[in-house]
């Protein structure tokens, strides 16, 4: 059963895990500058026990770089390898932090994350909660997606 | 008392978080090592003078819990202090964890929960 409304737990948990790990400031009324960021690289974090489903973050390129450089305290910029990495955390603390929020006491096991086309994430789906964020000059999305529940096939 | 501290996280940019915010929580420490999994970290404490493992959940090749399960069998580190740092928070694993005397920081973390976490562990000031 979800106790929480999907759509304000999206948002709420990942503006707090981008302003607690990366240290951004972000805000959900986008700019047109941060609605104009085309999205980069993406990430997904499968999810299962209580539903099965995924979360996935997409990133605008602008953005990565600086949140890397905020995770890690450092001026220089991030390898690529650096950013990706970081892009896998956040969006797995995002999902570890999401699903006791809807899920109450419920268990999950989360997998490691996905790094994929965000396409390939979304595809022929509906996301039951979905958030665009302004970061910087530009954005990142997350989405929700549950495939099923408890022991459906 | 200055801690040997093991830092055990597949994510580099993790390890350096918790490395750099256990330099910023005051606790005394000596010697920080890493570990991207559970079979490295095995590796870092037979060949390292460790006194507290922080450990992540969930890695590829040994994960947190195998990790835990191997050093609780092994006299050696029966009582080796760990804290696990893992978004995963069910209260379920946070039995499992309190049976076998491991502590737990939840991501994301401050500074101050987690140097109060150690503190309780290990005594340090």
């Amino acid at each position: 059963m979800i106790t929480d409304n999907p759509q304000g737990a999206l948002c709420r948990t990942a503006v707090q895990i981008f302003e607690d790990l990366a240290f951004m400031l972000p805000t959900l009324e986008l700019r047109e500058q941060q609605l104009g960021a085309g999205l980069g690289a993406s990430v997904s974090i499968g999810f299962s026990g209580y539903c099965a489903g995924r979360l996935s973050l997409s990133i605008a390129d602008s953005v990565l770089p600086e949140l890397t450089a905020n995770m890690l305290g450092e001026t220089e910029i991030p390898s690529q390898l650096q950013q990706r990495d970081a892009l896998g955390e956040l969006a797995n603390v995002i999902c570890g932090n999401l699903l006791p929020r809807l899920f109450g006491a419920a268990s999950f096991r989360l997998d490691p994350p996905d790094f994929q086309a965000k396409e390939s994430f979304t595809l022929n789906q509906t996301p039951i909660a979905s958030s665009d964020i302004g970061l910087g000059n530009g954005r990142a999305q997350v989405m929700l997606f549950v495939d099923r529940y408890g022991n459906e096939q | 008392m200055t801690l040997n501290v093991l830092v055990v996280d597949d994510s580099s940019v993790m390890r350096e978080m918790v490395i750099k915010t256990l330099r910023l929580s005051g606790v005394p420490l000596n010697q920080i090592h890493q570990a991207a999994n559970g079979r490295e970290a095995l590796t870092e404490l037979n060949h390292q003078q460790i006194d507290l493992a922080l450990v992540d959940i969930n890695m590829p090749v040994m994960g947190g819990l195998e990790l835990i399960e191997r050093l609780r069998a092994t006299p050696k580190f029966a009582e080796l202090p760990i804290i696990v740092v893992s978004t995963e928070s069910s209260q379920g694993l946070i039995e499992i964890l309190q049976e076998k005397g491991v502590s737990f920081v939840h991501k994301p973390f401050s500074p101050e929960s987690l140097s109060q976490t150690i503190v309780s562990v290990t005594g340090a000031i």
